[in-house]
């Protein structure tokens, strides 16, 4: 079998950011009071000709250049997402015509909340280990929706992450990967409805804690780890509460969370928030490092991934870098833009 | 803009055309900005021409543009637009401005700068091309996919 791990990867976060304050203001809420409740301080919000296929292809533009790897080169394309812009006609192809990738190319659209990302991944990582194809890219992409005045509001953001996948000129190895899934109703939309409806309180022990850590510890089984022999750790965030809590209930630190942790500058990107984590660590880590990445998905399962650095990622960083997506050229709306720039 | 981005693209327009068809037709230069290249004396054109114009040769291949250039000039709109009765629904929000791109490689471009506000933009600033959605027919149309440019 083939080894194979990341040749490339790619982040894009959109400029616009609203405050949880703004947000509050518009509802008369108490700002602090939900800012305390989420630990998210603004999020980022799409411009309003942005939907998942577009960012997914600026995520993917990044990673291929950050690849070196030609369009023709890639044998797949799975994007996962819970906002395709159709629910009929897949985003896979407006977005493999725009990287000029190969007409026999595999390709579909995934959903499973905000692990289709994650799930993408392990399509293409298997492609690549049984020698089907060369390289393929994984996305996940969402522009997130959110009933007025919920508090799911002052969370669901948008943001796209993609990563090359292929056996040769890696940045990073990928040891190993698993999942975890059970039928668990904590989050769910129904056909047709364009606000998504949870379970309140019922999204944390059960749901959000249970599979990420089952999965987390079925992780460190499989490679013989413990918490300690990462450098890096990065867990789904759909606030800023649940990934620093579980991972102090699994033996990890703030200091191998902290790279990874972007939720209370730019909100819950669903399917590309444990992916736009991983891009930042890429952007941050020195070779030879271990990275452990654990998404999670409503309804409900996890995936989890285990990663060592190469001498190679030093070299291979595209730009803009994370950080530099959340700190340069941000603009922040007042409530009645936002809601024209997300309104579907 | 309607008006000016679909002057721009004149030459892949044809009247009569359904969306459907002429969305699919106008892929590479939407997507892609692919334009041509004179085999005679290396002349580009944006959109695609069926002949040089600067040397009259039909001996044309391909050429997909970068997508980096600079502002050469520009206007901002306020005018409101998607009045009832429009074919195609176009997704943005007055005001807006439309530019005209040098692109890098030498000609220019007419297109919407997405995502910046009118006190951002100047004359010579460099700007590249983004994938973004340019019309929808209303909720259950066909959405169309197109460059704009954002200041870079
Ligand atoms: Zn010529």
């Amino acid at each position: 079998m083939e080894k194979a791990g990341i040749a490339g990867y790619g982040a894009y976060i959109p400029r616009f950011r609203i405050k949880v304050e703004e947000i509050a203001r518009a509802w008369g809420r108490d700002a602090e009071a939900l800012k305390k409740s989420l630990c998210v301080n603004e999020k980022a919000v799409p411009g309003i000709d942005e939907d998942t296929a577009t960012m997914a292809v600026e995520a993917g533009r990044k990673a291929l250049a950050a690849a070196g790897m030609p369009g023709e080169s890639i044998g797949a394309l799975f994007i996962g997402s819970e906002s395709h812009p159709y629910a009929v006609k897949p985003t896979a192809t407006v977005v493999a015509e725009s990287l000029r990738l190969s007409r026999g190319l595999f390709s579909a659209d995934l959903e499973f909340a905000c692990k289709a990302g994650t799930s993408a991944m392990q399509i293409v990582y298997s492609m690549v280990r049984s020698g089907m194809i060369k390289a393929g890219v994984a996305i996940g992409s969402d522009v997130a929706q959110a009933n007025p005045n919920d508090a799911l509001e002052c969370t669901a953001s948008a943001g796209s992450a993609a990563l090359v996948l292929g056996s040769e000129n890696l940045l990073a190895e990928l040891d190993a990967t698993c999942s975890f899934a059970t039928d668990t109703p904590d989050f769910w939309r129904r056909q047709e409805q364009p606000y998504p409806k949870h379970g309140g309180q019922f999204t944390g022990k059960p749901a959000y804690y249970r599979h990420v850590s089952e999965c987390t510890q079925r992780m460190l089984q499989l490679t013989d780890s413990g918490p300690q022999d990462f450098d890096h750790v990065i867990f789904h965030q759909p606030n800023g509460k649940f990934p620093v809590e579980a991972a102090k209930m699994l033996g990890f630190t703030e200091k191998q969370l902290e790279k990874g942790l972007l939720v209370r500058q730019i909100g819950n990107c669903y399917s590309a928030s444990s992916l736009i984590g991983l891009c930042s660590v890429l952007d941050q880590a020195g070779p030879g490092e271990r990275i452990l990445m654990v998404s999670y998905g409503s309804g409900a399962g996890a995936d989890g991934f285990a990663f060592r650095t190469t001498s190679l990622l030093a070299g291979k960083r595209p730009v803009p870098s994370v950080s530099q997506m959340m700190s340069d050229n941000l603009q922040y709306l007042k409530y009645e833009k936002y809601i024209m720039n997300t309104r579907r | 803009m309607l008006a000016a981005q679909e002057q721009q693209r004149s030459s892949t327009f044809s009247e009569g055309e359904k969306v459907p068809a002429r969305t699919w037709r106008n892929m590479p230069s939407f997507y892609n900005l692919t334009g041509s290249r004179c085999n005679g004396c290396s002349h580009l054109e944006f959109p695609k021409a069926a002949a040089c114009r600067k040397c009259g040769s039909q001996d044309l291949s391909e050429h997909s543009f970068s997508g980096t250039g600079k502002i050469e000039t520009y206007t901002i709109i306020r005018q409101p637009f998607n009045e009832e009765g429009m074919a195609e629904q176009l997704v943005c929000s007055s005001p807006y401005a439309i530019a005209i791109v040098r692109l890098d490689e030498g000609p220019m471009i007419t297109a919407q700068l997405a995502d910046c506000e009118a006190g951002e933009i100047a004359i010579g600033k460099p700007v590249k091309a983004v994938l973004r959605k340019i019309s929808e027919g209303g909720d259950d149309g066909l959405i169309r996919y197109g460059y704009k440019f954002v200041l870079a």
